[in-house]
C-alpha cells in the first residue's frame, strides 16, 4: 500500500465521486428552483377546470314557429301539430343526431302523467330517425335513482324499441357549466356529456302543476339537466327557470297536454289530479309554448312569473298569439 | 477540541434551539412569545417536508426552500443532519446514552449491532413517498391519455407489458420472479387506469407527518409535553392547554423513546424515514467514515459506542452511519476516520434492499391513498364534524399538504384547534379540527396566526382583510369555516322558557350573524287571578312564588287586552304578588278576580347564514355546557363549493 | 478511553462547527426582532361585541362596523394601544364629538376613525388621533383651516398643519386629522404619530389651488381658511377661501371664491351685493380705479368690496376703514387679473 498510489487512486475516485454529489446537488438546487412557489396556493387551492356553455341548438329561420294540435291519441296529435310547420323534416335533416330531453324525475308508471309518456317518446324518436337523424339519444338526470327512473316509467324500454340510445346520469358525464348572463348557473354541475357530438336537441315535457313554481313545462324541462346539489335552487325558483331557458336553445320544444296534471305536481299519484286536457304544443319558442300550456291549466302568465321573466331575458315571448300558431284538430 | 465535543455541543445547541421555539410559539410580543422567531425551522429544514409536497403539490412552498441547504450539506458529508442537528435523535441519543451506562462492553458492543431490521425505514420512506407521487402519476397519465397518440402508446405498452410478464413467467430464479412481479403489477396498473376514471384511480396523500420525526417531536413536545409541563408552572400559556387526543401522540413519543433503553436509536435505525432518505442522498457522500489501513486489531471498541450501528469495524454501512464520531474518538489505534478516501475494509454504500421489498411497498403505497379515499369521507359522506381553521385549503388539497405537525395548535390563541382523531378519516389523523367547546373562546375575529405560522401553506397565510372580507377582499366576503346551528330542543329561551341570549351578545362580527325574535309566553303556571290591586302591586289568588324570581326585569303581566307594548314588567315579587315598575302603573286598577298572567319574555336566537362564519363563540359561550345548545358545523364553509347552504348570488 | 493528541484538522473543523453554531445563533436574535407590530396589535386586541340593545336590532346600531382594527399601521416604536379603534359614520359621529359634528356633517364628512394610545412611561394619560375623511381634499382642508386655534404655531409635518400645546392638527389628503394628547408634554409622541399617519390620506381629488391666487404682500398666511357653506351669513355663497391681511396696520379679510362660470361669479356678486344692502348696506362710492361692476358697500361700520375675475367672485369683508378696503381690493383685484391671463 503506497502511500502515492492510494493517494493517486483516491484522487481520481474523489474527483468522480465530486461531480456525482455535484450533480445531486445541482439537480435538487435546480428542482428547488424550477418549483418554488413563494406566495402558496390562493382561494381553496382548488383549481376548477373551465365551465362549458351550452352550444345554441336553435334553427334560426325557424324562430316563432308554433302549432297546437287536438285530440285525445297522442300519436295523431304529435304528427297533426308536426305538419302545418312542415313535419319534422324541416328540423331534422339527414346525418343529425338529436338529443331528446324527457322528464324522467321520479319513477312514477305513465299513468301517472308525472313523467313523459312513453309512447309519444317512441313516436318522437321514430319521427326523428325517419327523417334522417343518424342517431338519437334520450336522456335526464331524475330525483330518484336513474336505472328504476326510466324502467318503471317506461321510458327507457320505449326509447330503446324504437331506435334511440338512453344515456343513463353518472359522475362523470358533468361539467362544470355556465350560462352567460345567469347569476344562479355559474360553475354548476351539467349533464353535459350527452351532448357532445349532438346538433338537434328537442325538449318533450308533459304538461303539470308543479307545488313551488306554479307549473313545469318546457322551460322547467331543463332542470333534469342540473347536477350537484341543485335543490339549492329552489330557493329562487322563478329565476332559475328563466336560467334554465337561457342556458338551453332548443332546435323544438314538444309539450304534452294530452293529459295533465292539475294539482299536487310535480310527483302528483293519484289519477284524480289529472284531467284530459287533449292539446299537443309544438313550438320552437319555449316561453310561448308554456305562456299557451298555462291556459290549460287554468293560469296566466301572471300566475307563472318565470314565464315573464324569461320573456324579458330574450328567450321569447308569452303572447303567443303573435306567433299565429296553427291551429289543427287531430282527430 | 474533540470532534465528539464539538458534536455534542451542536445537539445541545440545536436542541435547545427546539425546545425555545416550543416555548416561544405564543402569540405575542414579549420576549419570551413569537415575534419574529423563525419557529418552523426545523420543519424547513426538514427535505422530506419538502419532497414530499413537491410530490403532492408539484411547488417547492416558501420557506421549505432551506431542505436544499441540507440535502446539499447531506450529499457532501453524510448523515450529519440525524447526528448533530436532530433534536428527536437527540433525545434518542441520551435516553440511549443512559440506558446502557453501566453495562460491559461487550454488552455495548452486542446492543449496536447492525441488524436486517434497519431496512424497515426504507420501506416506510417508500411507502410514505408512494402514496404522494399518486397524483404525479395520475398526470403523467391523463398525459398520456389526453393525445390520440398517447392513448395508442399506452394501449402498446399495457400490451407489451403483458407479453413480456408471460415471457417472464415460469422461469426460475429470484431475480427473474422479481422481474416478473414489477412487469405484472404494472402492467395491471396501466390497464386498470385507462379502463376507469383516472382520477378516481389515484390520489395523492401525504402521510409523512405521521412518522416524519421532526414534525412528530414539535406536535409532541408542543402538544403533550409543554402542557404537562406548564400545567403547575404556568409560565408560557395563559391557561391549562389541552389538546384532544393528545395522550395518543404522547403514547407515540414515549414509546419511541423508551424503546431505546432495549436497542439503543430504536427509532433512528428502524423506523425514521428521514434517516432513511438521509441515507439514500449520502450515496456520494465525499466524507464518510472509515478505517484507515494500519493497525485495526478487531477489538471492536468502536462498535460500543456507534449510533448508527453501522459496523465501522468492518465493512462500514455508510447509510446507516450518523457521524456521531464515537468511532473514531473511541478507538485506540488511531484506525478510524472521517475521510474522502474509501474505508480500507470496504463499505456498503447502498441500503440493504429487496427488490421484491421495494416494489411491494411502493405499490401499496400508490394504492393506500385511493383505498383510503373510497370510505367517502372526501365526497359524499363528508363528516359535517371537520371543521378546518380559517384558510385551510379544500379538503383533498388540504391532506395533500398537511404534515401534521401541530404548529397551528400551538400557536392558535384561543386553544381551539386540536389534533383530529378518525372524524376526517385515517388521512386526516393529527390534521388540525377545530373545537369550541375546549379552549378559551371561539376563533378570534381578528387572528390569523395559523396559517402564518403553516409551514406547507395547507393553512394558507391569509391577510386579515380576506378573513373580514374587507377592501379588497369585499367581494369574496368573509372567510367562513361552517355555519352555527341553534339547537331549538336544547337552547334555554327556545325549550326551556328561560331568557339567554349569550350567543347573540357574544357574535363578535358586525352586523351580527345572530338575530333574536322576541317573544312573550306565559310562564308555566302563571296564569292567576287578582286577590286585591292597588296602582304598582297586585295580590294573587293562590300564588307560591318564588320571593324575588320574577324580579329579574325579564317578567311581565298581562291583564285581560294587554298588547305587547302595555305589558307591565315586575320590578319584585313576594311569595304571594308582585310589584310593577312606577312608570307603569295599574290603571284603572284591577278588580279582585281579574285574571292574569305572569309572562317571560324570551328572545329566541335565530342565525342569519349569510352573515355567520362559524367562528364558534356563541358555542363556546352558551351555557348549555355538556350539548350545546347552538354549534357550529361546516356547512357553508368557505373551502368547499359542495357544501354550501345559501345560492351563490354572482353579479355578472 | 486513551487520552488522544486531536489532530489539527479535527480541532479546525471543531472550530468551524463552532462558528457555524455562532453564526445560527445571531441569525436567530437578528430574526427574532423583525416583525411586524400591527400583526400582532390586530390579533391580540381584545374583541368587545358589538353590544346588544334590548330592542330588536336597529338598523343605524347594525352598521356601525365596531370591529377593532389597527388604526395605525404600523404603530410607532415605545407606543401601545390603549383600546381598539371605533369608527363613526355620519350617523353616530355626534355620539363622539356631539355638537362639533355639525361642522363636519355640512362639510362633505364620510367617516371618522379614533384610538387611543398611550406611552408606557406615563401610562395615566393618553393620546387620542382623530382621522376624519372628509371625502376630498378640499372638504378636509375647509374643516381644519375653521378650526384653527388661537395659539396655534405651523407645524411642517404637512404643507397644512399646525400645533398647539398638546396637539397637532393637520390635513392629509382627504383626511383630515387631529392628534390631542390628555396632558401637556408629549409633542415628540404626538409628532411621531402624525409622522407615521401623513401619506395615508387617499387621492386628492379636488385640490386647494385658490391658495396661491392670493397677493402675499400683508398676508398673514397661517390665517387662510376654506368655508363650505353660510359663508359671511349668506347661505347663497359657499365654497369660500378667506385671508387675513394687514394693510397699512388695519387687520382686513380679503375672500376668493371660484365659481363655475364667469356668469355665475356675476350672478352671485349681485345676489351678495343685494343681501348686503337687504341688511342694512349702503352702496358708496369708489375712491380707486376699479373695474366697473365692483362694488363697495358700508354695513354698520365696516366696508365690504365685491368684484369679479373671470370666473372668480372676490371682494374683502370687515374692513374697518374705506382706505384700506380699498387697498386690498386694488391689490387684489390687479393680482386676480395677473394671474388670470
Amino acid at each position: 500500500m503506497n502511500a502515492s498510489d492510494e493517494k493517486g487512486l483516491s484522487r481520481r475516485e474523489f474527483f468522480i465521486r465530486a461531480a456525482k454529489a455535484g450533480a445531486c446537488i445541482a439537480a435538487a438546487g435546480y428542482l428547488g428552483y424550477r418549483l418554488y412557489d413563494p406566495t402558496g396556493p390562493v382561494g381553496s387551492g382548488r383549481i376548477e377546470p373551465a365551465s362549458v356553455v351550452l352550444p345554441d341548438f336553435s334553427i334560426p329561420e325557424l324562430r316563432g314557429k308554433m302549432a297546437i294540435a287536438t285530440g285525445s291519441d297522442r300519436i295523431k296529435s304529435i304528427n297533426a301539430a308536426l305538419k302545418p310547420l312542415g313535419g319534422m323534416e324541416t328540423f331534422i335533416k339527414k346525418g343529425d343526431r338529436v338529443l331528446i330531453k324527457v322528464n324522467a324525475v321520479i319513477a312514477s308508471p305513465a299513468s301517472l302523467s308525472a313523467t313523459t309518456h312513453p309512447g309519444l317518446l317512441a313516436e318522437v324518436v321514430r319521427l326523428c330517425l325517419q327523417a334522417g337523424a343518424s342517431s338519437a339519444i334520450v336522456t335526464d338526470n331524475p330525483i330518484n335513482d336513474p336505472e328504476s327512473c326510466f324502467a318503471l316509467t317506461g321510458i327507457g324500454p320505449a326509447a330503446r324499441s324504437a331506435g334511440a340510445s338512453v344515456i343513463l346520469p353518472r359522475e362523470g358525464l358533468f361539467r362544470f357549466g355556465s350560462v352567460p348572463g345567469g347569476a344562479l348557473i355559474k360553475d354548476w354541475p351539467l349533464l353535459y356529456a350527452p351532448f357532445e357530438g349532438v346538433n338537434k336537441v328537442i325538449g318533450l315535457a308533459p304538461l303539470k302543476d308543479h307545488h313551488r313554481s306554479g307549473a313545469s313545462m318546457t322551460m322547467k324541462n331543463w332542470y333534469g339537466l342540473l347536477g350537484g346539489r341543485r335543490n339549492v335552487f329552489h330557493q329562487d325558483i322563478h329565476n332559475i327557470i328563466k336560467e334554465l331557458a337561457m342556458m338551453v336553445r332548443p332546435t323544438l320544444v314538444i309539450l304534452d297536454g294530452t293529459t295533465a296534471m292539475m294539482t299536487n305536481g310535480p310527483t302528483g299519484g293519484s289519477l284524480s289530479d289529472l284531467k284530459q286536457t287533449d292539446t299537443m304544443i309544438v313550438s320552437t319558442d319555449q316561453v310561448a309554448a308554456d305562456a299557451f300550456g298555462a291556459t290549460l291549466l287554468g293560469r296566466t302568465v301572471y300566475d307563472l312569473p318565470f314565464i315573464l321573466k324569461a320573456q324579458e331575458a330574450g328567450v321569447g315571448t308569452a303572447d303567443y298569439e303573435s306567433l299565429d300558431p296553427a291551429r289543427v284538430q287531430a282527430g | 477540541m474533540r470532534i465528539v465535543t464539538v458534536r455534542r455541543i451542536s445537539q445541545a445547541f440545536f436542541f435547545v434551539l427546539f425546545m425555545w421555539f416550543c416555548v416561544v410559539s405564543s402569540l405575542g410580543t414579549g420576549w419570551m412569545q413569537l415575534r419574529g422567531w423563525p419557529v418552523s425551522w426545523f420543519l424547513e429544514l426538514d427535505p422530506l417536508n419538502a419532497l414530499g409536497t413537491i410530490l403532492t403539490t408539484g411547488t417547492l412552498y416558501s420557506g421549505l426552500v432551506w431542505a436544499l441547504a441540507t440535502v446539499a450539506l447531506t450529499v457532501l458529508l453524510g448523515r450529519f443532519f440525524c447526528g448533530w442537528v436532530c433534536p428527536f435523535g437527540a433525545i434518542h441519543h441520551f435516553v440511549g446514552f443512559a440506558g446502557r451506562r453501566g453495562k460491559g462492553v461487550s454488552a455495548k458492543i452486542a446492543g449496536n449491532r447492525y441488524r436486517s431490521g434497519q431496512s424497515v425505514k426504507y420501506y416506510i420512506l417508500f411507502v410514505l413517498l408512494a402514496g404522494a407521487s399518486g397524483s404525479l402519476a395520475a398526470s403523467a397519465i391523463r398525459a398520456a391519455l389526453g393525445g390520440r397518440i398517447g392513448f395508442w402508446i399506452l394501449v402498446g405498452a399495457a400490451v407489451a407489458i403483458g407479453v413480456a410478464a408471460a415471457a417472464a413467467a415460469g422461469t426460475a430464479g429470484k431475480a427473474r420472479k422479481a422481474r416478473g412481479v414489477v412487469l405484472i403489477l404494472l402492467g395491471a396498473w396501466v390497464a386498470v387506469a385507462f379502463f376507469f376514471s383516472v382520477d378516481r384511480m389515484i390520489a395523492a396523500s401525504l402521510q409523512t407527518g405521521l412518522l416524519d420525526p421532526i414534525p412528530l417531536v414539535y406536535r409532541s413536545v408542543n402538544l403533550f409535553l409543554l402542557p404537562l409541563a406548564d400545567s403547575t408552572a404556568q409560565r408560557v400559556f395563559a391557561g391549562q392547554r389541552y389538546y384532544d387526543g393528545a395522550w395518543a401522540i404522547g403514547a407515540l413519543f414515549l414509546a419511541a423513546v423508551l424503546l431505546n433503553l432495549i436497542i439503543p436509536r430504536f427509532y433512528c435505525r428502524f423506523v425514521c424515514p428521514l434517516g432513511a432518505l438521509f441515507g439514500v442522498l449520502g450515496r456520494y457522500a465525499l466524507w464518510r467514515i472509515g478505517r484507515r489501513d494500519g493497525e485495526c486489531v478487531q477489538c471492536l471498541v468502536c462498535e460500543a459506542h456507534c449510533e448508527g450501528a453501522c459496523e465501522p469495524s468492518g465493512s462500514v454501512r455508510i447509510p446507516e452511519c450518523v457521524l456521531c464520531m464515537n468511532c473514531l474518538h473511541d478507538c485506540g489505534h488511531d484506525s478510524i476516520a472521517y475521510r474522502t478516501a474509501p474505508s480500507e475494509a470496504g463499505e456498503v454504500a447502498a441500503p440493504d434492499l429487496t427488490r421484491r421489498g421495494v416494489v411491494v411497498t411502493l405499490a401499496s403505497g400508490v394504492v393506500a391513498a385511493p383505498m383510503m379515499r373510497l370510505g367517502g369521507i372526501a365526497a359524499r359522506n363528508w363528516n359535517p364534524e371537520v371543521i378546518r381553521p380559517p384558510g385551510a385549503l379544500a379538503e383533498s388539497e388540504f391532506l395533500t399538504r398537511c404534515i401534521k405537525c401541530g404548529q397551528c395548535m400551538r400557536v392558535c390563541p384561543t386553544n381551539i384547534i386540536h389534533p383530529a382523531g378518525f372524524e376526517a378519516g385515517m388521512e386526516g389523523v393529527w390534521t388540525p379540527i377545530l373545537n369550541y367547546r375546549v379552549g378559551t373562546s371561539g376563533c378570534q375575529l381578528n387572528c390569523v396566526a395559523c396559517g402564518h405560522i403553516c409551514p406547507t401553506a395547507a393553512i394558507r397565510p391569509i391577510s386579515l382583510d380576506e378573513k373580514l372580507g374587507r377592501n379588497a377582499y369585499v367581494g369574496a366576503g368573509r372567510i367562513r369555516m361552517g355555519t352555527a346551528f341553534v339547537d331549538r330542543g336544547r337552547c334555554l329561551p327556545w325549550a326551556m322558557d328561560r331568557p339567554c341570549i349569550v350567543c347573540q351578545e357574544t357574535c363578535p362580527v358586525s352586523p351580527k350573524a345572530i338575530f333574536v325574535r322576541k317573544v312573550y309566553s306565559t310562564v308555566h303556571g302563571g296564569a292567576f287571578r287578582v286577590k286585591k290591586a292597588d296602582a304598582l302591586t297586585v295580590e294573587l289568588l293562590e300564588a307560591d312564588l318564588q320571593p324575588g324570581r320574577l324580579a329579574t326585569g325579564d317578567y311581565f303581566v298581562k291583564l285581560p287586552g294587554d298588547t305587547e307594548e302595555t305589558l307591565r314588567r315586575i320590578s319584585e315579587n313576594t311569595r304571594t304578588g308582585v310589584a310593577v315598575g312606577a312608570d307603569k302603573p295599574f290603571a284603572p286598577i284591577p278588580p279582585p278576580g281579574t285574571p292574569l298572567e305572569l309572562q317571560v319574555r324570551l328572545q329566541l336566537p335565530q342565525i342569519d347564514p349569510e352573515r355567520c362564519t362559524g367562528c364558534g363563540v356563541c358555542e363556546h359561550e352558551c351555557p348549555v355546557s355538556g350539548r350545546r345548545a347552538i354549534r357550529v358545523t361546516a356547512e357553508n364553509e368557505s373551502r368547499e363549493r359542495n357544501h354550501s347552504l345559501l345560492l351563490r348570488r354572482t353579479s355578472k | 478511553m486513551a487520552a488522544k493528541k486531536t489532530n489539527p484538522g479535527e480541532t479546525a473543523v471543531g472550530i468551524a462547527v463552532l462558528a457555524v453554531l455562532v453564526c445560527i445563533a445571531v441569525g436567530m436574535l437578528i430574526a427574532q426582532s423583525r416583525f411586524d407590530p400591527a400583526f400582532f396589535t390586530a390579533m391580540t386586541a381584545k374583541v368587545e361585541p358589538s353590544p346588544s340593545t334590548g330592542a330588536a336590532d336597529s338598523p343605524a346600531a347594525q352598521t356601525v362596523p365596531s370591529e377593532p382594527s389597527a388604526l395605525l399601521d404600523p404603530i410607532p416604536q415605545g407606543m401601545s394601544v390603549l383600546a381598539p379603534a371605533e369608527t363613526f359614520n355620519s350617523e353616530t359621529l355626534s355620539e363622539k364629538i356631539d355638537g362639533k359634528a355639525e361642522l363636519y356633517l355640512s362639510s362633505g364628512f364620510v367617516s371618522m376613525g379614533s384610538q387611543r394610545f398611550v406611552l408606557p412611561e406615563s401610562p395615566d394619560s393618553w393620546i387620542e388621533v382623530y382621522v376624519y375623511d372628509m371625502g376630498d381634499m378640499r372638504n378636509a382642508f375647509s374643516v381644519w383651516s375653521a378650526q384653527r386655534r388661537a395659539d396655534a404655531e405651523k407645524s411642517d409635518i404637512a404643507p397644512f398643519s399646525y400645533s398647539t400645546a398638546n396637539a397637532l392638527f393637520f390635513v392629509d389628503g382627504r383626511k383630515y386629522v387631529e392628534i390631542v394628547g390628555a396632558a401637556e408634554g408629549f409633542s415628540h409622541a404626538i409628532l411621531a404619530l402624525g409622522k407615521s399617519l401623513v401619506g395615508r390620506g387617499g387621492v386628492e381629488t379636488r385640490g386647494v389651488g385658490e391658495l396661491a391666487l392670493f397677493p402675499l404682500e400683508g398676508l398673514d398666511a397661517g390665517s387662510v381658511a376654506l368655508h363650505a357653506s353660510d359663508v359671511f351669513g349668506f347661505d347663497g355663497l359657499n365654497d369660500t377661501f378667506t385671508a387675513a391681511y394687514d394693510v397699512g396696520g388695519s387687520g382686513v379679510t380679503a375672500f376668493i371664491s371660484r365659481r363655475e362660470t364667469p356668469d355665475e361669479a356675476l350672478k352671485l356678486a349681485s345676489a351678495y351685493h343685494a343681501f348686503l344692502l337687504q341688511n342694512g348696506g349702503k352702496d358708496v362710492a369708489w375712491s380707486v380705479e376699479m373695474p366697473a361692476g365692483a362694488r363697495l358697500v358700508e354695513i354698520f361700520g365696516s366696508y365690504e368690496a365685491i368684484f369679479c375675475s373671470g370666473r372668480i367672485l372676490a371682494g374683502v369683508h370687515e374692513a374697518e376703514a374705506k382706505e384700506p378696503a380699498e387697498r386690498l381690493s386694488v391689490v387684489l383685484e390687479t393680482a386676480l387679473r395677473e394671474k388670470g391671463k
